[in-house]
């Protein structure tokens, strides 16, 4: 049931509580829109609301009632309206209660952040006069620690009050009670004071276990106190505190469960010193939140009998520490054999984010795994083939495409040791028109190639998400978690205008969807420009940019915005827009930013946009902006030093932390009517911090009435199965020829894919008749085949057959190393042999050289290629008169370490926000993915001059590296080496040369560990003398933002 | 015991009457039912069993050093002379039991001993018919050898008209109450009467429909003045569904009735 349903039961029972539920929706809309203040009046009820929810609560105690776990979590919701009272009894009370109510509701997670956040008001001074009132003042600030636990430092000085009250009732306790007179009440005060000491006691035991998992009877130990607490306060008739012990025993008891030491009891001795460091950490992991609970203890992630599990749980629900668990756990059943585990996710970004994840979490001591990263490059330069040589990782993070390219080329094989885990985050990603085919194939590649493989796929909710799980394993299982659990709140609905000339006022309205969000019938006012408004009403009205920049400058919040505009030059827009609405000095800016924005300028240019917008706390994200900047405006965004960030549609769903508010502009994706709704509720679900009092909104610009009723139908409709994209595909077989050869369809991405799966199993199988009569059987391990009917099923197989006679088995292997489909390594073999090209053209300062011409006509090649030539094509499309010619000089340039503003000088028309922006984009979404992809490709082919079998070391070594310096933009191996530990690019190739000076012939042989060492210990003079000339940023600037980048500081 | 005055309202919930009982009857009742319900309220003989079951060693596992607890905890507990305001109390109980169909069954709630528990609490707190529907009753009770009409008990500060508006006014201490109750029934089983009229009275108590007691214990004559025009000022000021005043004139001096009790 949902908040709304049970607050319209209790409306019902009750008079007082009319209109409840939309009383609350109302308050907590006004805490975000300070011009809705006028429904800020409901108190009264609420605490009637209060009173009877508490009596149902305690009706139901101990009867294990979902309806027990809602109504302590609505009495939480509705306490968290309601001011905290002021006098230190009533605020013990009070926050007892609060406390009480949030963790028997299953939302610890809020109280915990209301403690944190309003630490002021919670917070008493001991009551000193009195030796019982004292005890229990003391006792409800350990209490607080307790819960609060911001590191293990809170739980220390829980223990350490405990302590000090024991030393005190030497002073205080007899001259207390010798000054009552009246025996019987003497008595009574004593048997308060023995029951006060068993809580007390219970506060030190809880704390100690919660801080080292000790002692192993916790439980019981915490029963036999509150068992006497109990007695005595019923033997002195104090109903106060009688109460009080009724409410903090099963609390307590919660606090023992949640923790991640009962939790991680008796699984094995690796999770044992996991949970050890994550509860020393910084930013300590103590409770797990309820999925995570339940999907250890009551749905069997650690089950070794499910081989395949699907975790379908809302955004931040905390699914990587679940990955963590279920790591570890892999990592343990296979130790004999040395198992190993990947984890993919679909963006470079998220690689580097889940590495320094799994880096502080995981690579420490006693732990002390090893924790690779893969670029998402589709090659194999040097350094990761060394990763592979040395094989002694025991996580792997890598992109889908990277993945799919490693096992390919049977990475299990060349480790000698045994995939024993795959995690795939954002698993829904399989129906994705572009990628989708790709990760299917892939985990249906590993389904065969790996057998001891295991599977962890993490998705947002999907409804068919167990048959997921059987697709890959028929034992297994999904983990989906039931009960109203929200990781916050959310409101969902439209933001528009009304008014006429410069009388404009905005709203918000919200809608019913299909997730429980919020919703009330009333539209509510945002702002008010009564006749002085910058724009005319019809303006505003048809204008969704501005509509939403607006929206987005009105919307009160300590906490970040997201704004979403549906192309990058909207974001440029939107950012200019709410630049000029806000006031001048109104955001102070923080020297994080500070230092952000110098780095800025010295990469883009002083001129660029964003530096003068990040002057008020804007930022903007999208896929045309370098991947360090996009990291560091994520980092700031995080923290909390960014009031809005603007990015597109598509780059949002890579951002992986909270924000109070989305204002979408459009939640369309370029050339679509909207995105696919699993990634609208994906995104959705970052609004709203986890536990934070404020809900979180999403706001969608609708200006017309076609619009609001798209929108409308939209928000109500509910996320679909997961489909296989082979499901659309089968309906191109309908264009063939009756012969149903399918290599004719190479020419479309989702069909080179599968092309791909076909000839790599084809590789696998000792002749054509073998492979023919496994056919089916290849088939059988995708998903989508299942899931086809019986004619398209025979069609398919059919197509596969005739293509299977096509096939060279070379060109197969090809196609395995290369992620070219057969078709493509045919035609390419050909076009290569035209361009007459030799090893020597391969040297670097040749192949990235104007004269020399060979870039130029490997370009050409690329753009014939069709798993490549689209993004290629793009960057011609992105300036005017742009032919292959540039794209080549554009590498050459970019490799040379010309800065982007040289480059958009150059080619893109100038230095202006636009130019410079086209610039980037062809840069970092086309050329690093593409043109690394084809160079990398072409030089593993026939007719490319490069015989491998004949080559030196060295020189093998330095044509896999040429790749990765179009990917990393840097002409050394040194400075790919550095670029890949995340030193910006600007200086990257300098410091490669102190790197080279500092350790000579061993330089190429560095570990990423020791690299960061060398980086972190170089002094700032030596980071100094790598800036180029010119710069405003200094050295120890650049090494801070370098320490940001690898999340060290 | 013979009714000396009364009034009802149309609807029966609100009254007031005045009882003036016969020397024999007190003679009968105070050494009987009222001692019985006096050494319970003020818990000496509960006190005693559940000390008897704590050995204070407890105490030590607590890491607190419990030397002067056990020194306190094992004073004697002889009592002398009873208040006479816990006579009036106890014999307020049993005439309600006794004349109006209230039931009591948490003793300890009368006892007002703990100045940190329940210290605003009410004096008594039962059940009682309002027509159809069981209520929680909640009552206090004033005693008083005072030959004034009303006696001062009734009207000063503190007193059981101020207490009286207190309790129909302020949800806190009636909840506090309610939930303890609630806490008491839980494991009771389903058919028990003490159970079965909470959750009666708590359904009814969700749409504020109580009832409120005032019971004035007097051994002087009976005289309606003592409760008249109380009354009817604090029938228009309170929101309480029930209200029921009370004078129960005892024809014994109070200074003769601890006698009485221990006779």
């Amino acid at each position: 049931m949902s908040y709304s349903e049970k607050y319209k039961q209790l409306e019902n029972n009750n008079n007082e509580l009319a209109n409840l539920n939309d009383n609350i929706v109302k308050e907590k809309i006004a805490r975000s829109f300070p011009f809705a203040s006028e429904y800020l009046n409901n108190s009264g009820q609420f605490k009637k609301a209060l009173e009877i929810i508490e009596f149902k609560v305690i009706e139901l105690w101990n009867s294990n009632d979902v309806d027990f776990t809602e109504y302590c979590s609505n009495y939480l919701d509705i306490a968290l309206l309601l001011p905290v009272p002021k006098e230190s009894l009533e605020k013990i009370d009070w926050i007892f209660k609060i406390i009480s109510f949030g963790y028997l509701g299953e939302d610890w997670q809020k109280v915990r952040r209301f403690l944190i956040d309003n630490k002021k008001d919670v917070v008493i001074e001991p009551i000193l006069d009195k030796w019982n009132l004292r005890l229990l003042s003391k006792i409800y600030l350990a209490v607080f620690y307790l819960v609060r636990k911001e590191s293990w430092k809170d739980l220390a000085k829980a223990i350490e009050i405990v302590n000090d009250l024991r030393e005190e009732q030497v002073e205080f306790e007899k001259h207390f009670l010798e000054s009552i007179s009246d025996n019987v009440e003497k008595k009574a005060i004593a048997l308060d004071l023995a029951s006060l000491y068993h809580l007390a006691k219970a506060v030190e035991i809880i704390a100690k276990y919660q801080n080292e998992g000790n002692p192993n009877d916790v439980t019981e130990q915490l029963q036999f106190h509150f068992a006497y607490a109990q007695r005595y306060c019923e033997s002195s008739s104090n109903i106060e505190l009688n109460l009080l012990l009724q409410y903090l025993q099963p609390t307590f008891i919660k606090l023992v469960s949640n923790s991640i030491w009962t939790v991680a009891k008796g699984i094995n001795s690796r999770v044992t010193k996991f949970v050890d460091s994550i509860t020393k950490a910084n930013n300590p992991v103590f409770e797990l939140l309820y999925p995570q609970k339940e999907a250890i203890l009551k749905q069997g992630l650690l089950n070794d009998a499910n081989k395949a599990v699907v975790v379908n749980l809302p955004t931040s629900s905390g699914k990587t520490l679940i990955a963590e668990f279920r790591i570890l756990k892999a990592l343990n059943q296979f130790s004999d054999d040395r198992g190993w585990v990947v984890y993919t996710v679909p963006t470079r970004a998220l690689v580097n984010q889940i590495y320094i994840r799994l880096q502080k979490d995981l690579s420490q001591a006693p732990l002390s795994l090893k924790i690779e990263k893969m670029s998402g490059a589709l090659e194999l330069d040097s350094f990761e083939e060394n990763i592979l040589h040395d094989s002694n990782f025991d996580v792997l993070i890598t992109t889908y495409e990277k993945l799919n390219l490693l096992i390919r080329q049977g990475i299990e094989e060349k480790l000698g040791r045994p995939l024993s885990l795959v995690v795939v985050d954002e698993a829904h990603n399989i129906e994705d028109a572009s990628r989708g085919i790709g990760l299917e194939l892939m985990l249906s590649t590993i389904k065969k190639d790996c057998k001891k493989a295991n599977y962890l796929l993490l998705t947002p909710e999907i409804p068919n998400a167990s048959d997921i799980a059987k697709w890959l394993d028929e034992n297994s299982t999904s983990i989906s978690i039931g009960l109203n659990w929200k990781p916050n709140e959310r409101m969902i609905g439209e933001i528009f205008s009304e008014g006429e000339r410069r009388s404009v006022k905005t709203f918000f309205k919200p809608y019913l969807t299909t997730k429980n969000t919020l919703e009330t019938n009333t539209k509510i006012c945002v702002n008010s420009y009564d006749k002085n408004s910058p724009y005319t009403a019809s303006k505003v009205g048809n204008n969704k940019y501005l509509l939403t920049s607006i929206v987005a400058k009105d919307f009160q919040t300590e906490e970040g915005i997201l704004v979403i505009a549906k192309t990058i030059p909207d974001t440029y827009k939107i950012a200019e827009e709410i630049y000029t609405l806000l006031p001048e000095n109104n955001f102070e800016i923080n020297e994080d930013v500070k230092l952000v924005q110098k780095f800025v300028a010295s990469e883009l240019g002083d001129d660029f946009p964003l530096v003068k917008f990040l002057d008020k706390g804007i930022g903007i994200h999208h896929a045309a902006l370098p991947d360090e900047i996009r990291f560091l405006l994520e980092h700031l965004m995080e923290a909390g030093h960014l009031k809005y960030l603007i990015c597109t549609t598509t780059i949002a769903q890579g951002i992986n932390f909270p924000v109070s508010a989305i204002f979408m502009a459009s939640y369309a994706y370029p050339y679509t009517s909207h995105m696919p709704t699993k990634d609208f509720w994906n995104l959705a679900g970052r609004a709203g911090r986890m536990g934070q009092k404020s809900l979180g909104v999403v706001g969608i610009a609708a200006t017309s009435n076609d619009d609001r009723t798209k929108l409308k139908k939209f928000l109500k409709t509910a996320a679909d199965d997961l489909v296989s994209v082979l499901t659309t595909m089968v309906s191109d077989l309908n264009d063939l020829g009756d012969d149903l050869n399918i290599g004719q369809l190479f020419y479309k991405p989702e069909w080179s894919n599968f092309l791909q799966y076909i000839s790599h199993i084809y590789t696998q199988a000792r002749d054509i008749e073998e492979f023919l009569s496994e056919v089916e059987l290849s088939l059988r391990r995708t998903y989508g085949y299942r899931k086809l009917s019986e004619p398209d099923k025979q069609k398919l197989a059919q197509g596969v057959k005739e293509y299977a006679k096509s096939i060279n088995k070379g060109w197969a292997k090809l196609s395995d190393s290369t992620g070219f489909s057969t078709e493509t390594i045919r035609n390419t073999i050909m076009q290569l042999k035209e361009i007459d090209i030799h090893k020597d053209s391969w040297n670097k300062n040749t192949l990235f050289s104007k004269e020399s011409g060979t870039l130029q006509k490997l370009v050409g090649i690329m753009l014939k290629t069709p798993e490549i030539k689209k993004q290629i094509e793009e960057i011609n499309a992105t300036g005017a008169g742009i032919g292959n010619s540039s794209v080549a000089n554009i590498i050459n340039d970019w490799v040379a370490g010309k800065e982007i503003k040289e480059i958009a000088t150059a080619y893109f028309g100038g230095e202006d926000e636009k130019s410079i922006s086209n610039c980037t984009r062809a840069i970092y979404s086309k050329i690093v993915n593409s043109a690394t992809w084809g160079i990398a490709a072409m030089q593993q082919i026939p007719n490319s001059g490069i015989d491998w079998n004949n080559l030196t070391n060295e020189e093998e070594r330095q044509f896999r590296n040429l790749p990765s310096m179009i990917y990393y933009g840097v002409n050394s191996e040194e400075a790919v080496l550095l670029r890949k530990g995340n030193v910006p690019r600007s200086i990257a190739t300098s410091l490669g040369r102190q790197l080279r000076l500092d350790f000579g012939e061993e330089t190429l042989k560095k570990k990423p560990v020791e690299l960061n060492q060398w980086l972190n210990s170089l002094s700032t003079e030596k980071w100094q003398a790598a800036i180029p000339r010119n710069k405003e940023i200094n050295g120890a600037e650049y090494k801070k933002i370098w320490q940001k980048l690898v999340g060290i500081a | 015991m013979n009714s000396v005055f009364s009034h009802s309202e149309t609807n029966k919930n609100f009254s007031y009457e005045g009882f003036l009982y016969q020397k024999e009857e007190i003679e009968s009742i105070f050494p009987n039912q009222i001692k019985e319900k006096l050494f319970d309220s003020e818990g000496t003989n509960e006190l005693v069993d559940h000390l008897s079951n704590l050995d204070l060693d407890d105490i030590n596992s607590t890491g607190f050093n419990d030397k002067w607890l056990i020194d306190v905890l094992s004073l004697e507990n002889i009592i002398t002379n009873h208040k006479d305001w816990r006579i009036g109390e106890a014999f307020a109980e049993f005439h309600l039991e006794d004349c109006h169909s209230c039931r009591f069954y948490y003793n300890e709630l009368r006892d007002a001993r703990n100045v940190n528990g329940n210290k605003t609490g009410a004096d008594l707190v039962g059940f009682i018919e309002l027509g159809e529907d069981t209520v929680f009753l909640f009552g206090e009770v004033k005693t008083s050898n005072e030959e004034k009409y009303p006696p001062q008990v009734l009207y000063s500060r503190h007193g059981m008209i101020d207490q009286l508006k207190n309790l129909a006014t302020n949800p806190q201490t009636k909840n506090t109450i309610v939930r303890y109750l609630g806490f008491k029934v839980k494991d009771l089983e389903s058919g028990n009467p003490f159970k079965a009229d909470y959750l009666k009275a708590l359904q009814n108590y969700y749409i504020d429909k109580f009832s409120l007691v005032g019971v004035l214990v007097r051994d002087t004559t009976s005289n309606v003045k003592d409760i008249e025009t109380r009354y009817k000022a604090l029938k228009t000021s309170i929101s309480a569904t029930g209200l029921k005043m009370l004078a129960l004139y005892i024809p014994i001096k109070m200074g003769d009735w601890n006698n009485l009790v221990r006779k």
